[in-house]
């Protein structure tokens, strides 16, 4: 009886470990083809991070198969309007969104983490991303996820002096290493979002 | 089912088709590879210098080339010919964006059924960065003149696009000023 308690106990803790995210029921019927990305919204106090970011999510977005308007051309249009500042962008209602620029849903993604914690031997980037899609005619929320995630700099180096140069190397070029970091997060929750239409095409 | 010689063929066939499809996906990633490189560099501030190659401009053209469907690619090479000064290519990719993308319609209208919508930028000026701060010392006041007219401007199509668009779809807004202040404060608001 305790072996089974145990068991059971044990799948409900790997089980409820998985990352939590919510997907409407219902989204096959409202499947968007255009998403239009909003800069991201910097919540952290690192400086960058944007430009990092933005490029990693129009891609993951247009490789799943979603239209994805160009963020250089929505970055002007929202500027030469006096919106330069995300925060203010993310506050405009979907529904004007989707009246000027045309898009079936609106993705919104935050950045809540973006930071490097030194250890001896390697480094951790960690980043944390929260990430919205919101149906732009009725303004229901379609899919969110937020996710942490720890990219080990140092990981493959298998010996400690491997694992010493990696930490010295992260310190030198860390601004290199939130890339793959960012990446490896924002396709974590991409995975969880459905192929988009033109997943073939594009 | 099949002769020998017929047999060859269809593993010939199938040889073909796969490497065919392999060829593919690799096309399509390197053109996202040259999409995404050409964002990361307009994005960081990069812009030509005289006699250098122009990295953006490259990748952006690398990506067509390669994949002339990946969506966005046409609409910020425009953007990024519009910020260099060159409207007439602007349009141009623009003009290929809608065409080729329909969904894209209502954005791209917005650059294309004004002239003046994106020519904020000099040619000389170094272009807006994602941060909205002017990279270019737009110390000039005719500069600084049409920047400030062309953003009126701009924000009166806005408005207006959103009311026609706003009216279409729920009638809620019943004249321009309504929403004008609807866009401002809610905006604002954040």
């Amino acid at each position: 009886m305790k072996r089974i308690i145990a068991i059971i106990s044990l799948i409900l803790f790997v089980s409820g470990c998985g990352p939590e995210f919510f997907l409407v029921d219902k989204y096959d019927d409202v499947k968007p083809l255009s998403i239009l990305v909003l800069p991201p919204d910097n919540q952290t106090p690192q400086e960058g991070v944007e430009e990092v970011l933005y490029p990693l999510i129009i891609r993951g977005l247009g490789e799943k198969g979603y239209y994805v308007y160009s963020p250089e051309y929505v970055i002007e249009v929202f500027n030469r309007n006096k919106f330069d500042n995300a925060g203010r962008i993310h506050g405009i209602p979907p529904k004007k969104l989707a009246a000027v620029f045309g898009s079936d849903a609106i993705l919104y993604v935050s950045v809540e983490e973006w930071a490097s914690k030194y250890m001896v031997l390697g480094n951790m980037i960690c980043t944390q991303f929260f990430v919205r899609l919101v149906d732009s005619k009725t303004g229901d929320e379609l899919f969110n996820m937020r996710f942490k995630h720890q990219y080990d700099t140092a990981s493959g180096q298998s010996s400690l002096i491997g694992k010493l140069v990696a930490s010295i190397v992260t310190k030198i070029g860390e601004k290199a290493y939130y890339e793959p970091a960012s990446r490896m997060n924002f396709m974590n929750i991409m995975c969880r979002l459905p192929e988009g239409p033109k997943n073939e095409e594009w | 089912m099949f002769t020998m010689h017929g047999r060859q063929a269809m593993q010939l066939f199938l040889v073909m088709l796969c490497m065919s499809v392999v060829g593919c996906v690799n096309a399509q990633t390197r053109a996202w590879n040259h999409y995404e490189t050409g964002m990361k560099l307009y994005f960081a501030g990069e812009r030509p210098e005289e006699g250098k190659e122009d990295k953006i401009k490259k990748n952006y053209l690398a990506a067509i080339e390669l994949n002339q469907k990946l969506p966005g690619v046409y609409a910020s090479l425009g953007t990024y010919m519009a910020i260099l000064g060159n409207y007439d290519a602007a349009k141009e990719y623009w003009a290929k964006e809608k065409k080729i993308h329909e969904v894209s319609e209502k954005a791209m209208d917005i650059a294309l059924s004004d002239d003046v919508t994106m020519r904020i930028v000099d040619a000389n000026t170094a272009g807006v960065t994602m941060s909205g701060e002017s990279e270019a010392n737009n110390t000039d006041e005719n500069t600084a003149d049409v920047k400030a007219n062309t953003k009126i401007q701009i924000e009166d199509k806005i408005v207006c696009n959103a009311e026609t668009s706003n009216d279409q779809l729920n009638g809620e807004h019943d004249s321009q000023e309504d929403l004008s202040e609807n866009i401002q404060s809610e905006g604002g608001t954040v």
